[in-house]
């Protein structure tokens, strides 16, 4: 995932079909054939690479009008790796000057955090310095989940299992109820937990905006942090983390170089938690729950949406509760990460369609493994209408 | 063009249009990129037929030629804006606007996407049987436009026979409605189906009355693997003459079996040199028995492995893979080149002999896919390096092609329409007198000429 000039020949490989203006959720709000991708390696290939249009404005705009969900590079038959490609030009196009790498090291710092402000102090003040609106931004805990667990949580039974947990940013700083019902879900099924303790952030984050080299160093220290654990599979409750450990990381790094050998060796351990829970198999049987719910699954999970449903099948194990499916549940909320906070109308559009189909579904609450389709879509619903899968079945564990 | 920014803005508002380079690259062409020949000044997005009226009025009194554009998946460069000017782009004109049980008819705007409208009016359990490859895209109003089909055909036939009547701005911004939602109509020329694959060189579609029919309560699928084109070929013309009519029946090379596999479990044999897929439908006993009696009969014949698929979810899988064959294969090879030649069904086999012949005395790679079905064959010529020569090459393979089909009995195009890919063709299949008439038809509609110029005939003839 280096410069724009190694995806050259995927890029001459677009066949022009135009099968990617049938998912692109930025697409399907405006209409404009220069946001699908189709469009986009057009101009990101005159523009950025060939020189024949110079960069301007309009090319920076609709660099970044782009929710980086891979919609389309799932969609697209020639199987282009179109978001990577969208990455790597946002790396061309990073912004310089102070107030840009002030930002950049008060985002790796956050990153390096695991997602607590910490020291930084309250999100508000840095989200104001970062442009970003902080009405919308979720308030980070007090205190983040990891602050008080030990590196290793003993089950309360017999030991079936172990795994390193991958606490993802948000359920260490902002949904620690995420946090806490893994841990309550696990424990109670016989699994030992091991929390290594230098972690950082997947680099996700750092990836959509570009930053590929703060990517690059936050998941060497993921690996070597990882690599060391005797562990039956690496677990994390987020999709986003999911997918980075999975799949992104392994092309992260020049083929063949040792970062990407163990990326490699890594991505086949890594698990969605609920997943996990599954293969495994529940040890104790959960309470009845009276309680509807629906699906949404997030546009991170397209590569591994059998993980997802996984999750969900455990939570057909609660007697009780009640599965409404909306209509599809792979469409986008708007959320994007952060793209929401800058490009509010787009979003809201989106989400609407989204809202829509949930109000169908006649569900009380939603559940969704990305903590950012949860917060955006709660945003909308209320806080208490949308969930991580794993809260709805730690509820049966009362 | 001076002014043109300041009066789209006054004619559409500022979001209904651009002239921003960097949103115009894309509109440059279709699905075929080596296409692209003019820069278009602006793409303008009417809402709905007013403000369409209103630019295409405009583009009239100042003569700006104008390009209708619906998804831009289109295979002959029909959207191809040559002579630069307006591309009007009709996808936020996106409404269904009537769903009629009554009548068993719709009403929808142009730029509704076909795989959107067939999901809407099978939730209400009807049926809209014109299914090109590209239906997650491309718009009615294309379809219309260039009377697409798709594997269908060969038992529901193709969009021409689902129009009722349409809605079309002429290039003067006057609006007609032509047809009817009527079943029969016998009054006046039919203005309809002259519209109805014109690909936008006389007015713009806005809307279209198209005709449903009631949903098949079940399909079948079969996949028959064949050693030889030839026997495919047989095999095709044979069920035709037979009597059977199945709802798909498609021509696919083995190259293709590979493609399959990635998805489908058995895996297929990787064998011989062409595979037919197909479809039948009706009651789930009357598809059952259908798809095993053509399996039979296929084992009959010599086929090397044939299956049958009756679980819908699995044979889903099936025409998905079919629907990507044909981006997959591009998206493999430098180059490629692809025909729409339609042949009379019966001589499918003679057609299938005549196109390897010319590959291999043209010494090109060519395979041989189509909806054989109906006789629409799509020889792909497939190329590892371009360059002038090896076009050239292709063009005069192309050309024989196309004259094999014509002394066939055959047409130059079954569904892609002839754009700017087919334009020298037209003469050689229609005649001086019939293309003559038809530019008179041309000048009747679009005295100034601004309608997609550069289209279905060669520059030459346009005077
Ligand atoms: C992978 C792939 C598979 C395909 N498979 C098939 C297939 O199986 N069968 C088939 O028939 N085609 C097929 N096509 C070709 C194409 O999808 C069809 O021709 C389709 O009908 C084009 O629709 P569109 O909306 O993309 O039109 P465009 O490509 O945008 O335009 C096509 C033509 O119609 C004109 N036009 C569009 N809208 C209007 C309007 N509202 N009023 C007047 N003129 C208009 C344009 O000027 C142009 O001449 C395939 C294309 C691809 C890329
Ligand atoms: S779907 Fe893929 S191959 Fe087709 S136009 Fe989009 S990017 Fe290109
Ligand atoms: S990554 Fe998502 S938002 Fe971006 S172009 Fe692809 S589908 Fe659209």
């Amino acid at each position: 995932m280096q410069g724009l000039e190694q995806y050259r020949e995927a890029l001459e490989r677009c066949s022009q079909c135009g099968y990617c203006q049938a998912s692109c959720p930025v697409f399907s709000q405006e209409l404009l054939e220069s946001y699908t991708a189709r469009g986009r390696t057009l101009l990101i290939k005159a523009a950025l690479m060939d020189g024949a249009l110079p960069v301007g404005k309009r090319t920076k705009e609709i660099v970044a009008n782009c929710l980086l969900c891979g919609t389309c590079a799932h969609t697209c038959p020639g199987g282009l790796p179109l978001d990577e490609i969208f990455v790597a030009a946002r790396n061309q196009l990073r912004p310089s000057g102070p107030a840009a790498s002030l930002k950049r090291s008060l985002h790796r710092k956050l990153m390096e955090q695991r997602g607590h402000p910490g020291a930084l102090g309250k999100l508000g003040p840095l989200a104001k310095t970062m442009g970003l609106a902080p009405a919308d931004l979720p308030q980070p805990a007090a205190h983040p989940f990891l602050a008080d667990q030990p590196e290793v949580l003993k089950p309360s039974g017999q030991m079936r299992a172990r795994v390193a947990w991958f606490v993802g940013c948000a359920a260490n700083s902002l949904h620690l109820d995420t946090a806490q019902a893994v841990r309550k879900v696990l424990l109670a099924n016989g699994v030992e937990v091991v929390l290594p303790q230098e972690l950082a952030c997947c680099g996700l984050p750092a990836l959509a905006q570009g930053e590929v080299d703060m990517a690059q160093d936050l998941a060497r220290r993921n690996l070597a942090a990882l690599a060391a654990q005797e562990v039956d599979a690496v677990v994390t409750e987020c999709t986003s983390c999911v997918l980075m450990l999975r799949d992104k990381m392994t092309r992260l790094f020049e083929p063949e170089s040792p970062e990407a050998q163990a990326a490699q060796a890594l991505a086949p351990k890594v698990m969605e938690v609920g997943a996990f829970l599954h293969k495994l198999g529940l040890s104790q049987a959960p309470q009845g729950r009276d309680i509807s719910y629906t699906l949404h699954q997030p546009c991170h999970a397209a590569g591994f949406a059998a993980q997802v449903q996984a999750g969900l099948a455990l939570l057909e194990q609660v007697p009780g509760a009640d599965y409404r499916p909306m209509a599809d549940p792979a469409a986008c909320c708007g959320a994007g990460g952060d793209f929401f906070l800058k490009n509010q109308a787009l979003s809201q559009g989106v989400r609407q369609s989204k809202m829509d189909q949930i109000e169908r579904s006649r569900a009380e609450v939603v559940v969704t493994p990305c903590p950012a389709c949860r917060h955006y879509l709660g945003l909308a619903l209320g806080p208490d209408k949308v969930k991580h899968p794993l809260a709805l079945l730690a509820g049966a564990y009362e | 063009m001076r002014g043109l920014a300041k009066d789209l803005a006054r004619l559409v508002g500022p979001e209904g249009f651009s002239t921003q380079p960097e949103d115009l690259l894309v509109y440059r062409h279709d699905a075929i990129a080596y296409f692209a020949q003019g820069d278009p000044a602006a793409v303008v997005l009417p809402t709905g037929t007013t403000q369409a009226a209103k630019v295409m009025a405009y583009a009239s009194q100042h003569g700006i030629p104008l390009t209708p554009r619906g998804a831009g998946s289109g295979l002959s460069g029909g959207c191809t804006p040559v002579r630069g000017g307006i591309v009007l782009d009709t996808k936020r004109m996106k409404g269904i606007l009537e769903i009629n049980r009554g009548n068993l008819t719709a009403r929808v705007e142009a730029g509704v996407v076909l795989a959107d409208f067939q999901q809407a009016v099978e939730g209400q359990g009807f049926f809209y049987p014109p299914d090109p490859q590209s239906k997650s895209v491309c718009t009615l109003g294309g379809n219309v436009a260039t009377r697409a089909g798709g594997p269908r055909a060969v038992k529901y036939g193709t969009t021409v026979n689902y129009v009722l009547g349409l809605e079309a701005v002429l290039p003067d911004g006057e609006v007609i409605r032509t047809g009817s939602a009527c079943v029969k109509h016998s009054a006046g020329y039919d203005l309809t189906h002259l519209l109805t694959g014109s690909e936008g060189t006389l007015a713009l579609i806005t809307q279209a009355t198209l005709r449903l029919l009631p949903k098949p309560p079940a399909t079948c699928t079969a996949l028959a693997v064949c050693p030889t084109m030839d026997m495919a070929a047989r095999i095709v013309s044979e069920t035709i003459a037979g009597g059977v009519v199945p709802s798909m029946l498609e021509l696919l090379t083995t190259a293709s079996l590979a493609v399959f596999n990635r998805f489908v479990s058995p895996p297929l044999p990787e064998e011989g040199e062409a595979c037919l897929l197909m479809e039948f439908d009706g009651t789930a006993q009357e598809a059952l028995r259908q798809a095993q009696e053509m399996a039979d009969a296929c084992r009959d014949m010599g086929a090397i492995d044939v299956r049958v698929v009756p679980q819908t979810d699995e044979a889903a899988v099936y025409w998905m893979v079919r629907s990507r064959l044909y981006p997959l294969v591009v998206s493999r090879f430098k180059r490629v080149v692809t025909e729409d030649v339609t042949v009379p069904r019966d001589r499918i086999p003679e057609f299938a002999t005549k196109v390897m012949g010319i590959a291999q005395e043209m010494g090109l790679a060519m395979g041989l896919t189509g909806h054989a079905g109906d006789g629409n064959m799509h020889p792909t010529i497939r190329m590892d390096e371009v360059s002038d020569e090896l076009q050239a090459r292709a063009d005069q393979a192309m050309a024989k092609v196309i004259k094999a089909g014509l002394a066939l009995g055959g047409v130059i195009s079954g569904e892609h329409g002839v754009g700017l890919h087919k334009a020298q063709f037209l003469e050689l299949e229609l005649g001086r007198e019939q293309v003559a008439l038809m530019r008179r038809i041309k000048k009747a509609f679009d005295p100034t000429g601004i309608m997609n110029p550069g289209k279905i005939w060669p520059p030459e003839l346009e005077t």
